[in-house]
């Protein structure tokens, strides 16, 4: 009960305060996201599943339960945790900002909607809370309103996580109305007496929401756009916790979804998809942040795959170390960001000398990104990779994970290693480091966590295979100037890749579409009322007629 | 049989009302379709409501049309319609036929036994909150009426005679 | 209910709701959609009437009809005084004249 209430009241709290007592609204904020995490951490070992709270909201609603059971407060411990951390660093990142009990308060929400997703153990109330984190996420996006570019990246990102919310909505209601409750658990223990369209309609439809959420292809042009946001808000919300939501969602109902004609076919194919775009978008980006942004779709995509392939365990695994170490590239990135005021790697480099923290700490995430031993990048990917699966698909994902190397490579080196300098940077200020190396410490060390589970990766063969794609990357960075030859044939691939591969071009024509749909349907409005109410007799006695078609239950 | 042709008689009187191009025609046709209907009803075994229709309907309802329309400058009106009559036809079949469907589909359903509530009881205390409210109802449909045909009492300032003013009067007058 | 009577008085209650239906569409003046309203109104006592009868509870089903004779009432007066209303402000009843709220 704490642990889902908490949140709540710490952003009516913050946002009560206000902004004219800053030093006790950024301690409360910090206050509240500790508490949550801790309360987290503290219910980990009593994982039950059975619910705990229930709340019963009338015939029509069902219960509004919670049910924590370890999937869930595990994911709960990392949106608290992580989120903790990043309010941690935005005591320093957005000092000066106005507005920022909004910020705080809004930060807080959103770890509220995300623990309250991952703890819900009713449809509906899971739908309530994917929408509010939907919500929040452009909220933050758009924290300046100012900037006509974050407004635009947020409506996108609303608009597509929305299409995501539509195949939620579609899920949940027909396995409502097909299974008579709408309780999560009876989805899972019941799932087979779903008739096949039915399953259908449910699967696919949470795999749309899932892709979306977790910005995946098609759905994936928000997430570079959502870089706009502040980047503690980056971290939080677009590596660690809200893009996980839609993983989380695959998750807990793969077993019964599985059984949806082609439906693991088709995780695999989003996530392969997905992974190999991300790399190659990562490897041309010129954008600091946008890096990260492709960097977490490919991650996800590898994760889509592992649950795709039936690896439960290890897809937590890794969603574990990818929030870790994600959340500390992120806010290394914003470390650096806000020392040198720019987020082009054009004129970035040569950092190591000036921030050795944040070069030490976004080391070891790069490394534990591209997967190097003995960080927990590597015990998970490989993890994963180990997994039987389909050839062709481990294939593709070797090569992703080649590509995940290669660009880690080149984005460690040109913000940090080059030899150009920026004219002006500081290492990272205190509140941020309090951030900063915890995380850098966890990438070392959460793998522990899983050992019993993990210990086979080491002797496992597919490890080999996997450590060499990782080599095989970076050596390709390492001798580029020797491959140029190479990289010249492939310039069409790099054309395409700045062009986004054509997606946006394509929402532009979707939405140009929409638009010109709309004005013209606005003939229909005549503004008659007598007109009107005919209409809405008529609209009644068509529901009627349906109800009495469909038969009176 | 008596009750199938007061309702026809009803049905038609309706028709004639919509479809007669006078305001002061419709306005008794409307009358009319009321008395009939409160005949049927009260040859449906609900006494009461028929009263009410009555004198609702074709008391009330009818001399405040007729007032209204001799206020409003009525008499015979004629114009075009606003719909051709060959659209409007099937366009009100429309919901007509689909809620025919479903009433057809939920006669089904099984018919309770017949319950022995008096009419009195059910209009006044197991439905007396109702009761209330349509009091309420009335009331505020008075009042409405008063500020709509009289306006808003700041509309029509009350004259205040007193003797500045008609010493103001002089002086401007001189 | 002898079943032919339920099925006359349900052919009324739609004959009249169509007839409504009808009169909201065609009609122009707003006298004249306040006599089509009227009807509409009309129907659905006739039909609350019935509905009491045919499920047995004929109590219940008269009292609903007196509220929404009243209601229906009250919705005659005051649209007629807004009707006097609109015809003293913009000197015409035409359902035109009001059509403002266009898309």
């Amino acid at each position: 009960m704490c642990l889902v209430g908490l949140p709540w009241i710490g952003a009516a709290t913050v946002w009560w305060v206000g902004d004219t007592h800053p030093r006790s609204r950024n301690a409360l904020a910090v206050a509240f996201s500790s508490a949550t995490a801790l309360v987290s951490v503290a219910l980990l070992p009593r994982a039950t599943s059975s619910p705990i709270l229930k709340f019963s909201v009338g015939g029509a609603f069902g219960d509004f339960t919670f049910v924590p059971d370890e999937l869930a407060l595990w994911m709960s411990t990392i949106a608290s945790t992580i989120g903790t951390l990043a309010v941690i660093f935005s005591l320093d990142y957005m000092r000066g900002e106005s507005g920022l009990a909004r910020y705080y308060a809004l930060l807080l929400v959103f770890m509220a909607a995300m623990v309250g997703l991952v703890l819900s153990g009713s449809l509906l109330l899971l739908l309530v809370f994917w929408e509010i984190v939907g919500l929040c996420s452009c909220l933050l996006i758009a924290f300046h309103p100012d900037q006509p570019l974050a407004v635009s990246g947020a409506i996108r990102a609303l608009i597509q996580t929305q299409i995501g919310g539509i195949g939620l909505l579609a899920g949940v209601l027909v396995a409502r109305t097909s299974l008579g409750s709408d309780q999560a658990s009876a989805l899972v223990l019941n799932g087979s007496a779903l008739s096949a369209p039915a399953l259908t309609i449910v699967a696919y439809g949470f795999l749309v929401a899932a892709c979306a959420k977790s910005a995946q292809v098609p759905f994936h042009t928000w997430l570079p756009g959502a870089m706009e946001a502040p980047t503690p808000v980056s971290a939080l919300i677009h590596a660690a916790t809200m893009v996980n939501a839609g993983v989380y969602l695959l998750l807990r109902f793969s077993p019964v979804l599985s059984a949806a004609a082609g439906w693991s076919q088709m995780v695999i194919l989003v996530g392969l998809a997905s992974s190999l775009l991300g790399g190659v978008m990562a490897l041309v980006s010129a954008d600091l942040k946008r890096v990260l942004a492709y960097s977490t779709i490919s991650q996800l995509g590898l994760l889509f795959y592992a649950v795709g392939i039936n690896a439960p365990f290890a897809a937590q695994f890794h969603m574990l170390s990818h929030a870790i170490f994600k959340g500390l590239l992120f806010l290394c990135a914003g470390a650096v960001i806000h020392a040198t005021g720019t987020r082009e790697l054009d004129r970035l480099g040569g950092l190591a000398r000036r921030m050795p923290i944040v070069t030490a700490t976004f080391v070891v995430g790069a490394l534990a990104l591209a997967g190097v031993p003995f960080l927990n990048g590597f015990w998970s990917k490989e993890l994963i990779l180990d997994q039987p699966g389909p050839e062709w698909a481990r294939l593709t994902m070797l090569i992703a994970s080649a590509l995940t190397a290669l660009y880690a490579a080149r984005v460690t080196w040109l913000v940090f290693f080059r030899t150009d300098a920026t004219a002006r940077a500081h290492d990272a200020p205190v509140a941020m480091r309090v951030a900063l190396i915890p995380l850098a410490v966890a990438t070392a060390l959460s793998w522990m966590v899983g050992w019993s589970e993990i210990a086979e990766v080491l002797t496992s063969p597919a490890t080999l295979v996997g450590l060499s794609a990782t080599l095989a990357g970076g050596a390709v960075w390492y001798w580029r100037d020797r491959l140029a030859v190479v990289t010249g044939r492939l310039a069409w691939l790099r054309a395409a890749a700045l062009a986004d591969f054509g997606f946006p071009r394509l929402e532009q024509l979707l939405t140009t579409f929409a638009i010109g749909a709309a004005a013209r349907l606005q003939a229909t409005q005549t503004g008659r009322l007598s007109w009107n109410l005919a209409a809405m007799f008529t609209g009644l006695s068509l529901t009627l007629a349906v109800l009495a078609y469909g038969g009176l239950r | 049989m008596l009750t199938t042709l007061a309702l026809i008689a009803c049905i038609l009187a309706a028709a004639g009302a919509v479809r007669i191009p006078g305001l002061l025609g419709s306005g008794i046709l409307l009358a009319a379709t009321s008395a009939l209907l409160a005949l049927a009803l009260y040859l449906l075994d609900a006494p009461v409501v028929a009263i009410v229709e009555l004198s609702v309907g074709a008391g009330l309802v009818a001399v405040l049309f007729t007032f209204s329309v001799v206020g409003a400058g009525g008499g015979a009106y004629r114009a075009r319609p606003a719909l051709p009559r060959w659209i409007a036809v099937p366009v009100a079949a429309v919901p007509i036929l689909l809620l025919a469907f479903a009433l057809a589909r939920t006669r089904e359903l099984a018919h309770p036994a017949l319950s022995t509530l008096g009419f009195v009881e059910a209009m006044w205390s197991q439905r007396g909150l109702d009761a209330l409210g349509q009091v309420v109802l009335l009331l505020v449909g008075a009042i409405s009426v008063k500020v709509l045909v009289g306006g808003l009492p700041r509309e029509n300032p009350v004259e205040v005679r007193d003797s500045t003013t008609s010493e103001l009067h002089d002086e401007v007058a001189a | 209910m002898s079943p032919s009577l339920e099925l006359v008085a349900t052919g009324a209650v739609l004959a009249l709701l169509g007839i409504g239906l009808y009169a909201l569409l065609v009609v122009r003046n707003l006298i004249k959609l306040l006599v089509g309203l009227q009807i509409l109104a009309k129907a659905a006592i006739l039909s609350l009437v019935l509905a009491g009868n045919v499920s047995g509870q004929p109590a219940i089903g008269q009292s609903l009809a007196i509220t929404v004779v009243v209601a229906d009432t009250v919705v005659a007066i005051v649209g007629l005084s807004l009707a006097i209303q609109v015809r003293r402000r913009t000197g015409t009843l035409d359902m035109r004249a009001l059509a403002r709220l266009r898309g």
